[in-house]
């Protein structure tokens, strides 16, 4: 019998506070979904990663299901890599939720103009943000939960069974 | 399938596949296995670090200063990390890039089937 291990859902985490990576990496952990977690962290690396920078015809890899956003990046901000992937066809339906320490209301309502789909201040206490973190992941991730929807990839001869989910 | 031992010391790394595919095994008190397209590996060593994490636990790998530091913890124990170096684990991907998907033993996905004849 084959070894079955579930494939993951990707996601793209964009922020270069090590910080608030850490929170988030350990909010997605506890979404006890089996996740592919993708960290850029500046504007640049994220454009890299989802090719934005290459022509249409050269654009092949897989796109994340949902995409975190820190506002504030070194080398492209947030808003330009919002307005690079909301202008691409092929990353356009791409969630993307932007996280900021910024209350200000021209940051809002700048992120929604250029199709940001949630915009969440980031708490200032840790849990809290754990919390915000991981329901906003697993409200856009829910399609993908379960075993029946999850797909497996599969390897060699041996056998897993896949414990349950949590904890 | 072709494997690779990269750290042996309390926490055992091993990596294999084949082409795009690749697949890590981490062994400490549990054994979990995390799948990964062989792209998003080699663009750890370029600084885009990746968090895989599967019902059994999670792995995070990293380049920091020419070393892989790659943190696991399964579901119910402690993190556990280790560090091996950056040219050794771009070797094991290269390996895994140069074996010919025919040429493993089981390579499975939700879309493809290809096994290996021998196996049978």
């Amino acid at each position: 019998m084959p070894l079955r291990i579930h494939e993951p859902v990707m996601v793209m985490l964009v922020e270069d506070t090590a910080d608030d990576e850490a929170i988030a990496l350990r909010a997605l952990r506890q979404t006890g979904l089996p996740l592919l977690v993708r960290i850029a962290r500046d504007g640049q690396q994220a454009v890299q990663m989802l090719e934005l920078e290459k022509p249409p015809e050269e654009q092949e890899r897989a796109l994340p299901k949902l995409i975190l956003c820190d506002l504030k990046l070194p080398k492209l901000n947030g808003h330009e890599v919002l307005k690079r992937i909301k202008s691409n066809p092929r990353t356009a339906n791409v969630p993307v939720v932007i996280f900021s320490s910024s209350d200000e209301e021209s940051d809002v309502r700048s992120s929604y103009t250029l199709g940001a789909n949630s915009y969440v201040r980031k708490p200032v206490a840790f849990e809290d943000y754990l919390e915000k973190v991981k329901n906003i992941a697993t409200y856009w991730l829910d399609t993908d939960r379960g075993e029946a929807q999850t797909p497996f990839c599969e390897f060699g001869s041996k056998s897993l069974q896949p414990q349950s989910a949590g904890g | 399938m072709p494997e690779r031992v990269l750290c042996n010391d309390g926490l055992s790394v091993t990596v294999g596949g084949a082409g795009s595919r690749t697949l890590i095994e981490v062994k400490g008190v549990v054994t979990a296995r995390f799948w990964c397209d062989t792209t998003v590996l080699e663009e750890t060593l370029e600084g885009m670090p990746v968090q895989l994490s599967s019902f059994e636990g999670f792995c995070f790998i990293e380049c920091d200063k020419g070393q892989i530091r790659l943190e696991f913890q399964t579901r119910g124990s402690g993190k556990h990390m280790c560090r091996f170096p950056c040219a050794e684990f771009a070797d094991a991907l290269k390996m895994v890039r140069e074996t010919d998907l025919l040429d493993g033993d089981f390579l499975l996905t939700s879309e493809m089937a290809v096994e290996n004849p021998a196996n049978r």
